[in-house]
């Protein structure tokens, strides 16, 4: 059986992710309400907008395919640091990284058509980042790169100038933890790695 | 419940304590805390109205000041509701609308430096130690001769009184606080006829105080949630 594999999720970053250990998918951009509620602890905010993404394109859909929605966050202090409004508000978030660990939380949730929700997942890693200089700041954000990354910096670009060490998933600071959602996939039945058939 | 919704429900009940107290909703100023709030959650506040923020923070005020004046169509204000540190000062004259803790001579002789180098009067309000407990503050009894001698300063302008009464699970607990505050400033007022404002009442306790007469309320976590 075929199924189609559907990413609801507008960055490239987390399509390249699959495609690079070899899964064929399609991208719908989904529609999700990314403001933190009340009370809401930063892991039920990921896991909630994880959701919430897959269901807006899980919706249309026929039954033959799987959606996974996902949601990065990076976290320090219990402050979540969403993507940067500016310049000036990137090198905010710079500084409060800067000479530091913070954590970079990933939620994925997997579902069927009509919300029908299979797996959901959280997964945590530590990211060290090393003392910054304001002209390493003032520099890297000329680059354009942090604008559109929570936390204002990726790891998989220039980014990597600043990150001393991880512990956990390397992926999943990407956005997306490639050997997890494989796992719950393959569980699912919905892709087979290494495997013989087409997918 | 998402941040709007606590906008709402946060304006309502300010609304009902201040009919309880004669008065109207528009008679108490809403200071929304943004202290460990981001500026994109703080830009969505501001577009939904709230218009007065308060940060505990000279130099983060600033900083979050700036990007939301660019984030922003809206105009807000910004209060200052951290200790006031005399080396701080800077950072808020010109800045901030209010000042909500003063309780130094030291730190008030720089403020009137400050503004009266900008060609402004700077509006303060004095932090007072109604609790006994709290590290800030001046004590009732000496409220008065700090203010005698914050009259001879031309940079600055005060405009009413602060307290933060020791923490309770009873919110009916710190009523008293609220009400020594208000009769202060009642004692007070035909003295120095402009001391007119009360900041007292914060997330926890805000009915309480706007029922004892309180003009400005600051509140953090009822709206934007525990964040730390």
């Amino acid at each position: 059986m075929t199924q189609r594999l559907i990413l609801a999720s507008s960055s490239p970053r987390r399509k390249e992710l699959l495609e690079s250990v070899g899964l064929t998918i399609e991208v719908i951009n989904p529609s999700a309400d990314e403001a933190m509620l009340y009370d809401e602890s930063p892991g039920e905010f990921a896991s909630r907008v994880a959701f919430e993404k897959a269901a807006s394109v899980s919706r249309g859909l026929d039954s033959g395919s799987v959606v996974i929605g996902a949601d990065t966050i990076v976290v320090v202090d219990d402050i979540v640091l969403g993507k940067p409004m500016d310049e000036l508000d990137a090198t905010r978030m710079l500084g409060l990284l800067s000479g530091r660990e913070h954590h970079v939380l990933t939620a994925f949730s997997i579902l069927r058509p009509r919300e029908e929700l299979l797996h959901a997942e959280i997964v945590r890693t530590a990211v060290r980042v090393g003392e910054l200089a304001a002209s390493d700041i003032e520099g890297y954000i000329k680059t354009g790169e942090p604008m559109d990354k929570a936390g204002a910096y990726g790891i998989q670009g220039i980014g990597a100038f600043m990150v001393e060490g991880i512990t956990g998933s390397y992926t999943n600071v990407v956005g997306l933890p490639v050997p997890e959602v494989l796992r719950a996939l393959t569980k699912l039945g919905a892709v087979r790695l290494f495997g013989s058939d087409e997918s | 419940m998402n941040l709007e919704s606590r906008i709402d429900e946060i304006r309502a009940r300010i609304g009902s304590a201040a009919a309880r107290s004669g008065r109207r909703a528009e008679d108490v100023k809403l200071v929304a805390v943004t202290k460990q709030v981001e500026p994109d959650v703080i830009a969505r506040a501001a577009q939904y109205g709230l218009c007065v923020f308060g940060e505990n923070y000279a130099q983060e005020l600033r900083l979050k000041q700036e990007i939301i004046n660019r984030a922003v169509s809206e105009n807000v204000e910004w209060h200052f509701i951290g200790r006031l540190q005399r080396n701080k000062v800077k950072y808020l004259v010109g800045s901030v609308a209010l000042i909500h803790s003063l309780d130094t001579v030291s730190a008030a002789g720089e403020i009137d430096r400050k503004a009266r180098a900008a060609g402004v009067k700077m509006p303060v309000l004095v932090e007072v130690n109604t609790g006994g407990e709290s590290k800030g503050g001046i004590e009732p009894d000496a409220l008065d001769d700090f203010l005698l001698k914050l009259a001879e300063l031309q940079g600055v302008e005060v405009s009413g009184l602060m307290t933060m009464p020791p923490y309770f699970d009873d919110p009916e607990d710190a009523r008293p606080y609220f009400a020594a505050l208000r009769d202060l400033r009642d004692r007070l007022s035909a003295k120095y006829p402009d001391l007119k404002e009360l900041s007292m009442g914060m997330s926890g306790d805000f009915e309480v105080a706007i029922e004892e007469g309180a003009t400005i309320v600051r509140i953090g976590s009822a709206i934007f949630g525990n964040r730390a």
